[in-house]
């Protein structure tokens, strides 16, 4: 295990590792929301709208992450509108959502005479291009989101398990829903720097799915998330090291081998214990 | 304040069609009203725009004082015990939490229920007879059950009005009369107001205060006495009313469909 | 009454469409000099010397986009097929071209490849000391020749040729200005040269393999890119290589272009102390930019101030 050590001895492997232990947690933490309330395909076509943010952003001359910001903002709360008025259902919606952002990107990309490598790295991420910039950023970031997520611990449970009951509890459903979008947008944009688009519902996905198979208990959903998720991006980083493979795609293997193996030892495959029931 | 619920010449349209139609009432605190009707009577529709769900385009609804966009502050105030949806069998959440959230309405945004909260918690579970599978996956109850879990929660937040929604459809014939005990039973300890919606006539036999006929508009509301009889059901229903007795006790059996 | 007002629209939407005679006299007025297509500025840069004013010379590429996956436009076409001679770099540089020029069905239309009789370096012998690196970067070999002034100067020479061939009565006027400009080349090259001579340094990195002809023709020395493929990241394993690298081998500059992903680039400058620099490998991809004499002139110094240390 010394390449442990020699990957940590470059200061670029310290801050992949640091970059990637925040992404993780944002991710894994954002990602029980996500596949609990069936947001995943929404997670990904505000993914894809972020590649059109930082298409604009480039565009326009300004930061991307800035632009990305309110392109994904923005999608997230045409994303949650369509939720309420089901006209065409909250699927297909997004689907539009998704392929449109990802034209608009493309069109932005076809205005520019100038040809941004960069432009393309937020397609794929790059966590050992991060700078110390990026992971003050990336850290404040995690802080609001670990923040806002416990401060609404309760009633974002409530909302996932039963959101009609809980707006006929007296919760204000509407406003929590905007905010658990508004966060998931927040965290897809901190997170494509280090991963990328493509990579980033991934992340989103896999690592809670893992704390699915695991646990029947909802608070312990979001430690086994963040485990596996923390697993991942270390065993991920150093594995890419070690072989010379792209970390952000390693990294995500990693995290569906835990998945794989999650699914196969699950305890909740058997009978359950106490009533002896079987699930299926 | 002895009113509890008010409605006035309320109209409500829901999924395009007039669900109901110049519905007027008042219920007093304490009352236990129970309404009956045929299906797609708009009895649903009525527990919802008591909460506050749904707003009707025409007339008022008053709760506990409060009406038009106040009614949403006197939710908590409420518990309510809905139409039955299965619980999805792998939502990872155990009996005892989600009997809590029924209380979370009334924490308020910072406060975590704590050691009070849990023990009302064990103690509904007790009442409602679910004591043993309070660390059971929610998911993993029977229909009967999920139905008392409802009922815990709806009675975690200690509520002054009770909403029930059919609570005993889709339940075998056994726990059906258990479920219709234990309401009344609650009822009677806690002076709750209580609306109970059902399209089983024979649940609101034991009868306490009044009925109604709900088919879009109120056709009948009055004591139970005055309504539960073989010839205005008969009626309302539009199709004969037996009555039987067995036992020591009257059953209705009606033809019961949709009119 | 309604016919007379929409004869009077229409005349008028029509009318103001019409040629006029005197001031825009480009409708009626036709170019007759010849058209000269290229595909890099530098190309086209050294038609202009020869020709003057006496050909158009137009560069598909402006500068700032990335030559080797160039999208080609509509209206690139149609340039195409109102010139008389295209001169391109080949080697797969600018495959994108081939299919314009299909298109553009141009008989008449002369080709000039400037790589055709150009000594190619492969990559690999640049690489050779490097075994780990056996990546085929280019597949015909190495195809930034443009940068290695001794090809400038040959393809001046063939420029001058064949528009002598166009215009046998210019012919003189032709070779005076390729001669005069190639003296130029010359004088600017050795100047230049002198100046690397007395650098105590002279290695570094590059984020993608356009250096070879240029380090063979100052005497700079490119020790590895970072990049394994154009395009490619390098991965955390060829990051820890490179910097390994850059400390033996006492590496003193990381060269990046203005089109690059500077990222991975920052990573190692910030991990070894070394600094990063722009330089340009195509004319016009930096505003100061502007034709080829000064790209050689600012890489040159450029480079050679970072490898002293300067900033």
């Amino acid at each position: 295990m010394t390449a442990i050590f020699e990957f940590l001895s470059y200061g670029f492997g310290r801050n992949a590792l640091f970059g990637a232990l925040l992404v993780g947690t944002v991710c894994s933490v954002i990602g029980v929301f996500v596949i609990l309330r069936g947001l995943a395909f929404a997670g990904a076509g505000i993914a894809h709208a972020a590649f059109g943010g930082v298409a604009l952003g480039f565009l326009l001359g300004v930061d991307p992450l800035i632009t990305a910001i309110v392109f994904c903002v923005g999608t997230a709360g045409l994303i949650q509108l369509t939720g309420k008025k089901a006209n065409l259902g909250q699927d297909t919606a997004i689907g539009i959502f998704f392929a449109l952002t990802m034209a608009l990107g493309v069109l932005f990309i076809g205005f520019m005479r100038r040809y941004d490598a960069r432009l393309y790295g937020y397609l794929f991420g790059n966590i050992l291009g991060v700078t110390e910039q990026s992971l003050v950023i990336m850290a404040a970031l995690t802080v609001v989101v670990l923040i806002v997520t416990g401060l609404f611990y309760k009633e974002f449970k409530f909302l996932t398990f039963d959101e009609e009951m809980a707006q006929a509890s007296g919760l204000p459903t509407g406003i929590l829903g905007a905010i658990q979008l508004g966060l998931l947008a927040l965290v897809v944009v901190v997170s494509i720097k280090a991963v990328g688009v493509i990579l980033v519902e991934a992340l989103l996905v896999i690592p809670a799915a893992t704390a699915y198979q695991l646990t029947n208990r909802y608070g312990m959903m979001f430690i086994l998330s963040w485990v596996s998720a923390i697993v991942a991006c270390i065993v991920g980083l150093i594995l890419s090291y070690l072989l010379g493979v792209p970390s952000g795609a390693t990294i995500v293997l990693v995290a569906g081998l835990g998945f794989g193996l999650a699914t196969v030892l699950s305890p909740k495959k058997r009978r359950c214990k106490i009533c002896g029931k079987q699930l299926s | 304040m002895t009113t509890a619920v008010e409605f006035t010449g309320v109209t409500v349209v829901f999924q395009q069609t007039v669900a109901l139609q110049d519905v007027s009432f008042r219920l007093e605190r304490g009352e236990f009203l129970g309404v009956i009707g045929p299906n797609g009577s708009g009895k649903t529709t009525l527990l919802k725009t008591v909460l506050g769900l749904i707003k009707p385009i025409q007339g008022k609804v008053t709760v506990l004082g409060a009406s038009g966009r106040r009614i949403k502050k006197v939710r908590t105030r409420i518990g309510y015990v809905p139409q039955r949806r299965p619980i999805d069998v792998k939502f990872p959440v155990q009996v005892l939490d989600a009997v809590l959230m029924g209380s979370y309405g009334r924490l308020g945004l910072l406060r975590r229920p704590g050691k009070e909260e849990k023990a009302k918690a064990r103690e509904v579970l007790k009442a409602v007879g679910l004591a043993e599978m309070a660390f059971h996956t929610a998911g993993h109850l029977s229909g009967g059950q999920q139905q008392r879990l409802f009922l815990a929660r709806a009675l975690v937040g200690e509520p002054e009005v009770l909403l029930l929604d059919e609570p005993t459809a889709g339940v075998d014939v056994a726990t059906r009369g258990q479920i219709v005990e234990l309401v009344h039973h609650i009822h009677r300890e806690r002076r709750l107001t209580t609306i109970y919606v059902t399209h089983d006539v024979n649940e609101v036999l034991p009868c306490l205060n009044r009925v109604m006929f709900l088919n879009r508009t109120v056709e009948a509301l009055g004591s139970c006495a005055d309504v539960l009889n073989a010839d205005v059901l008969a009626r309302l229903y539009g199709t004969p009313v037996a009555v039987v007795e067995s036992q020591g006790r009257k059953f209705l059996l009606v033809d019961d469909r949709h009119i | 009454m309604r016919e007379t007002v929409v004869l009077i629209v229409l005349t008028l939407i029509f009318g103001s469409g019409c040629p006029r005679a005197n001031k825009e006299s480009r409708f009626i007025e036709i170019d007759s000099r010849p058209v000269v297509i290229t595909t890099l500025p530098d190309l086209a840069d050294w038609v202009r010397q020869v020709g003057g004013e006496s050909v158009v010379v137009q560069s598909l590429i402006v500068g700032t986009e990335e030559p080797h996956n160039y999208e080609p436009r509509v209206a690139d076409v149609d340039k195409i097929k109102k010139a008389v001679m295209i001169v391109r770099v080949g080697l797969g540089l600018d495959e994108w071209l081939n299919g314009l020029i299909k298109n553009a069905r141009n008989e008449r239309l002369k080709i000039v490849t400037v790589s055709d009789g150009v000594e190619i370096i492969q990559d690999e012998d640049v690489a050779e000391h490097h075994k780990e690196n056996h990546h085929h970067v280019h597949a015909y070999g190495n195809p930034h020749i443009w940068l290695d002034p001794n090809v400038a100067s040959l393809t001046v020479q063939r420029i001058v040729d064949i528009l002598s061939e166009f215009n046998p009565a210019r012919k003189d006027f032709y070779q005076k200005r390729g001669d005069d400009y190639i003296k130029r080349i010359d004088s600017t090259v050795a100047e230049l040269r002198r100046q690397v001579e007395n650098l105590p340094a002279r290695k570094f990195v590059a984020m993608h393999e356009s250096w070879p002809y240029f380090c063979r023709a100052f005497g700079f020395e490119m020790v590895r890119a970072i990049e394994p493929l154009p395009g490619q990241e390098p991965s955390a394993k060829d990051l820890a290589h490179l910097v390994q690298m850059i400390r033996q081998e006492d590496v003193r500059a990381i060269v990046v272009e203005p089109q690059h992903n500077r990222d991975v680039a920052d990573a190692i400058a910030r991990e070894t102390g070394v600094k990063v620099v722009v330089l340009a490998s195509i004319t016009g991809s930096l505003p100061s930019v502007t034709d080829y004499l000064t790209l050689l002139e600012y890489d040159v110094k450029t480079l050679a101030r970072a490898l002293s240390g300067g900033d």
